[in-house]
């Protein structure tokens, strides 16, 4: 398999840099190409990217909601003298008027956004005087501006359990909240263009009222902005770092402006293949620093062997042999990072898969252009004008330091295992704390006006997230029975009091408040009535749609909503984990009751839950296909399994940090074990390979293991260096998790090359072995050619 | 029927042998009148994939210029309901139309003040607003090119709001009607909300000449085309005789 791959790369090297032309016209060509495509690319924040096509929580969800309502819900609050002021209530009548008009062009008509509007301006009150029945709206057609009057509406609003709880603020006599609903069946398209118009609307609005936007729907919308601007600070920073890397490394102008140059087509062409194959997400946005980072240590490896080779070959030949022999382990190296991604195309979620295959794709696509490039690059540079001798030089200082620690690590293995291992202890105790949490409000940036927002609304306005119960029964017209309403009464109470929730609203509340209007508004009466003959003739009274919200028109399935301050994943799954216990007791099966926790805020724990489920079979599976190979290649099981405990430290390393530092697992973070192990493991590759080839060679452990880190440790150093300033480039994100991405993803390369020097040379130093490599003396022929793979 | 009729002659809207759309809608206002009418229906209100619920009411309605008309409905069924009764009973001197509802099951009669026409009426998918006798006065109205319904030719007329009071009020932004020009009865009405965007389709079918130029419909359709909802009314018996003022007492109303 070796030597077919090694003539290959041969032949290849050959026909590029005999090929120069039809390179560069072959480059330009797919560049150009993948230039054209971008226009292309999507930019996809919403849930649905990241639900599973076949989740039953999202079917369920949107059965619920074709019933009875969207709970896309936008939560303005708003913060002024007073709410209840002439001006405040003009002032939100008009806001909330021009919101309700809020239409977008779709089929070639206007149609409306907003399925409605619930501000202290528009909802409405149930009153009851001198045998009148009123469903009134809370403030009258006229404003009033007499005090008196005003006084009058604010003891209405809050004498009124639903709007004082929905809309009016504990804490704060200064806050209020107004929500949008948005239409069902909203798009990602829908919710962006309001809260643009709504944003747009708020900026107009007087300078007294201080407006906050908060809810799913901004969070997703506000995603797709951050994500541009995520890039927008990725791609220069790392642009900047590996400038500056590169100059370092070759103290050539013309070597960083190739690097760069590499690093720019992988990027073109890597977002060219996530056009056609999916959209850019909170996932995908770290591919392009990737891709950067991983053309450009293609680039360092190239460079380091040209200098070598001009000098051991002759200037001539130089090219093609470096090419030659970079080809294979460099399509190794690449080879396995994509199997690391294209572990996630296993994923039900349609932005993890759409993530992995376009990465893993992208990954080789980039090899496919760095060996172009460089082709083109040696056609008219030689080594001297890409990589200065100085800057070997500098490494050359660094080798003597490596050289150093080698004869420190063969004289004292043990030691330095026992260091690592204690490392190793370190890190596993902190993942007593490893926790799994994800956020969709949490996880912006605690200066972002979304963040403030949601915060606020959490604080002292009952939460941003919506808890959905769903209640069904097998019969017409049951939560017509005064016993129904009762027990719906008292899960409203446990969602308020044991699961913390805020405004817990079912059709008993609104039944409540007919029969306390219905009596003349007396405050005893605001109770669930006696007889469902009662219940059944008040509810002819109601007009108003809302009621609907809550129970369907068959009266057989109840909505109970909630309000939640908390985000996070982890929180939430416990709470809809009690939810789901008091359910089983209180509406069993055996009763006829089919009683789910749903919603919105659900489906983005269950979504959370399902991805991060499916990275354990991703992480798993990344870890056999690349070890897999790696054996078959090396035509050695023993060597396979060297390269095992170097990559499982970083791993290791990562968890411990999430653990110490509260760092919890969530979208982004749960991939980087298998990135890690995917970019890891390249330089094992290199390292493995050359000590399988030294000890070949000389037939002696320690020799090939003084050679190997004299040669493949510095430039392990390099690319750690270089992969990690890309990663360093996440910490700019917006998005709190993508920034922890990048910080673990960062400390992960650097705890692979402790790995890589202090945990593998003493551990082959101890155990003894020749990673497969058979003794010189019994060698046969034939097998002495099979055993290097991947020539140094 | 009285509901039926309302459905449709309290939109305002009936024919004349004018052409023009205004003609049309002035000069047939008296010709679907009757002075009194009892009839009984079952109301079918039907959610989409859903099941059907059914009510089965009475209704007495008696027009007068000068006293105002007035209107009493009776719950049958289902029994939950039974016995639950409204009166309804308009105010010629322009003050509020009154509206009076008894709930059997707590004893009780109470004033409604259904300050919002764009409430639903009792569940069904019409509104307050349509149970109201409309005057063609606060209203333009426009004739489109005309149309068959059914195989019958129709005058369509768009009407839309004037009255400061009705388009403040109104829960419709605009409504098209279309008329038989047989007969000058409306056979279908397609309501739009204040964003002009379609809010509920009304149509009748099984036409009937009930006394001299008035004719009347068996089955009424309203459609909310937003929630998907049906309301289907047909009417079970239908009387055109004199009624007596007491019919429409609150004495009458909480009788059992």
């Amino acid at each position: 398999m070796s030597t077919v791959l090694e003539r290959s790369a041969k032949r290849i090297a050959r026909w590029l840099v005999s090929r120069p032309i039809q390179a560069l016209w072959l480059l330009i060509g797919v560049s150009l190409a993948s230039a054209a495509a971008l226009p292309f690319l999507r930019i996809e924040a919403g849930q649905s990217a990241f639900l599973a096509d076949d989740d039953p929580a999202t079917r369920f969800s949107e059965e619920v909601e074709k019933a009875f309502v969207n709970d896309d819900v936008v939560i303005v609050a708003y913060e002024t003298d007073d709410p209840f002021s002439q001006r405040s209530l003009e002032e939100i009548r008009a806001f909330g008027k021009q919101v309700a008009a809020f239409s977008r062009p779709k089929d070639g008509s206007d149609v409306s956004v907003i399925d409605d509007v619930t501000s202290l301006a528009t909802v409405k009150d149930v009153r009851g005087a001198d045998m009148t029945f009123r469903s009134v709206p809370l403030v009258p057609d006229e404003v009033p501006s007499s005090p008196a009057e005003l006084e009058e509406i604010r003891a209405h609003a809050k004498a009124n359990r639903l709007i004082r709880e929905g809309l009016l603020s504990a804490s704060s006599p200064r806050l209020a909240a107004l929500l949008v609903r948005l239409t069902p069946g909203s798009t990602d398209v829908d919710r962006a263009f309001v809260v643009e118009r709504l944003r747009a609307l708020i900026a107009a609005q007087p300078s007294q009222t201080r407006f906050y936007v908060t809810g799913l729907p901004v969070a997703s919308v506000d995603a797709v902005h951050y994500m541009q601007l995520d890039l927008q600070r990725f791609i220069p920073i790392t642009y900047t770092l590996l400038m500056v890397l590169m100059l370092l490394f070759t103290r050539r102008l013309i070597g960083v402006l190739l690097a760069i140059i590499n690093a720019t087509v992988a990027i073109v062409v890597g977002m060219a293949i996530l056009a056609a194959l999916g959209s850019l997400t909170t996932l995908s946005t770290i591919m392009p620093p990737m891709l950067m980072v991983l053309s450009v240590a293609t680039v360092v490896h190239f460079l380091t062997e040209y200098a070598r080779n001009t000098h051991v070959v002759g200037p001539a030949r130089a090219a093609e042999v470096s090419l030659s022999e970079l080809m294979v382990p460099a399509f190794m190296c690449e080879l396995t990072t994509a199997v690391g991604f294209l572990s996630f195309a296993i994923s039900r979620i349609p932005a993890m898969r759409e993530f992995g295959l376009a990465a893993a794709l992208a990954v080789m696509a980039s090899l496919f252009t760095s060996f172009l490039v460089l082709a083109v690059a040696v056609r008219y540079f030689g080594a001297e004008r890409l990589i200065s001798s100085q800057g070997i030089a500098a490494s050359a200082r660094v080798e003597r330091v490596v050289g150093r620690y080698t004869d420190l690590a063969i004289a004292w293995p043990k030691a330095m295992l026992a260091f690592v291992g204690a490392l190793s202890l370190l890190a596993a105790t902190g993942l007593w704390w490893f926790r799994v949490d994800h956020s969709d409000l949490g996880q912006f940036d605690r200066g972002l006006p979304i963040r403030q927002a949601t915060d606020l609304v959490n604080a002292q306005l009952g939460g941003s997230n919506e808890l959905i119960v769903s209640i069904k029964t097998p019969n017409e017209g049951r939560f017509l029975e005064p016993a129904e309403l009762a027990k719906l009464e008292a899960l409203e109470h446990f969602l308020q009091t044991d699961v913390q929730a805020s405004n817990a609203t079912s059709v008993a509340d609104h039944v409540k408040l007919m029969h306390r209007g219905f009596n003349d508004d007396a405050p005893e009466a605001e109770r669930v009535p006696e007889t469902r003959e009662q219940v059944a003739q008040l509810v002819l009274l109601n007009g108003d749609d809302r009621v609907f919200h809550y129970v369907d028109r068959t009266w057989k399935w109840a909505r109970v909503g909630a309000r939640t301050a908390e985000s996070g994943s982890d929180r939430l799954m416990r709470r809809f984990g009690q939810i789901d216990a008091y359910l089983a007791q209180h509406f069993p099966r055996s009763a006829g009751y089919e009683a789910a926790v749903t919603g919105s805020t659900h489906k983005g724990v269950v979504m959370a839950n399902n991805i991060l489920d499916g990275q354990v079979s991703s992480f798993l599976l990344s870890f056999i296909l690349i070890f897999i190979p790696i054996t078959l290649v090396f035509g050695s099981a023993i060597a396979g399994l060297y390269t095992i405990p170097s990559n499982i430290f970083p791993i290791l390393a990562c968890l411990g940090l999430m653990g110490w530092f509260d760092i919890p697992l969530d979208i982004p973070t749960s991939m980087v074990a298998s990135i890690i192990l995917g970019i890891a493991v390249d330089d094992t590759i290199h390292f493995i390979q050359s000590l399988r080839a030294g000890i070949a060679e000389h037939d002696d452990v320690q020799r090939a293991l003084r050679h190997t880190m004299a040669t493949k440790g510095v430039g392990a150093l390099w690319i750690a260096l270089i992969i990690t300033s890309g990663f360093v480039a996440l910490l700019a994100s917006n998005f709190k998790p993508t920034h922890d991405f990048g910080l673990l993803t960062a400390f992960a390369m650097v705890a692979g090359i402790v790995a890589e020097i202090f945990l593998l040379p003493p551990l082959i130093i101890v155990t003894g072995t020749r990673l497969g490599v058979p003794l010189r003396a019994r060698l046969a022929p034939t097998e002495a050619e099979a055993t290097p793979v991947v020539a140094e | 029927m009285r509901l039926a009729c309302l459905t449709l002659a309290l939109l305002g809207l009936t024919a004349s042998a004018a052409e023009d759309a205004r003609a049309i809608v002035d000069a047939a206002d008296e010709r679907h009148r009757l002075p009194a009418e009892r009839t009984r229906s079952r109301m079918t209100l039907q959610e989409k994939d859903g099941p059907a619920r059914e009510r089965v009411m009475e209704s007495w309605s008696l027009t007068d210029k000068k006293t105002g008309d007035r209107l009493r409905i009776k719950f049958h069924s289902p029994a939950d309901v039974q016995g639950t009764g409204l009166l309804s009973l308009e105010n010629v001197s322009g003050g509020d139309d009154e509206q009076w509802l008894y709930l059997p099951a707590f004893k009780k009669t109470r004033r409604v003040a259904q300050s919002e026409l764009g409430d639903r009426f009792m569940g069904t998918d019409l509104f307050y607003e349509d149970m109201k006798r409309r005057h063609t006065d606060d209203y333009t109205h426009k004739l489109l090119p005309e149309e068959k319904v059914e195989g019958q030719d129709c005058w369509v007329i768009e009407s839309t709001p004037s009255a400061p009071k009705v388009v403040k009020e109104s829960p419709y932004g605009r409504s098209m009607t279309w008329v038989r020009k047989d007969n000058y009865f409306i056979v279908r009405v397609r309501l739009f909300d204040k964003k002009l965007e379609p809010l509920k389709q009304i149509d009748v079918t099984g036409l009937k000449k009930v006394s001299g130029t008035a004719w009347r419909a068996d089955q009424t359709t309203v459609v909310d085309v937003k929630r998907k909802h049906r309301t289907l009314i047909t009417v079970l018996e239908r009387e055109a005789k004199a009624l007596s003022p007491d019919v429409f007492t609150r004495r009458e109303l909480e009788s059992e």
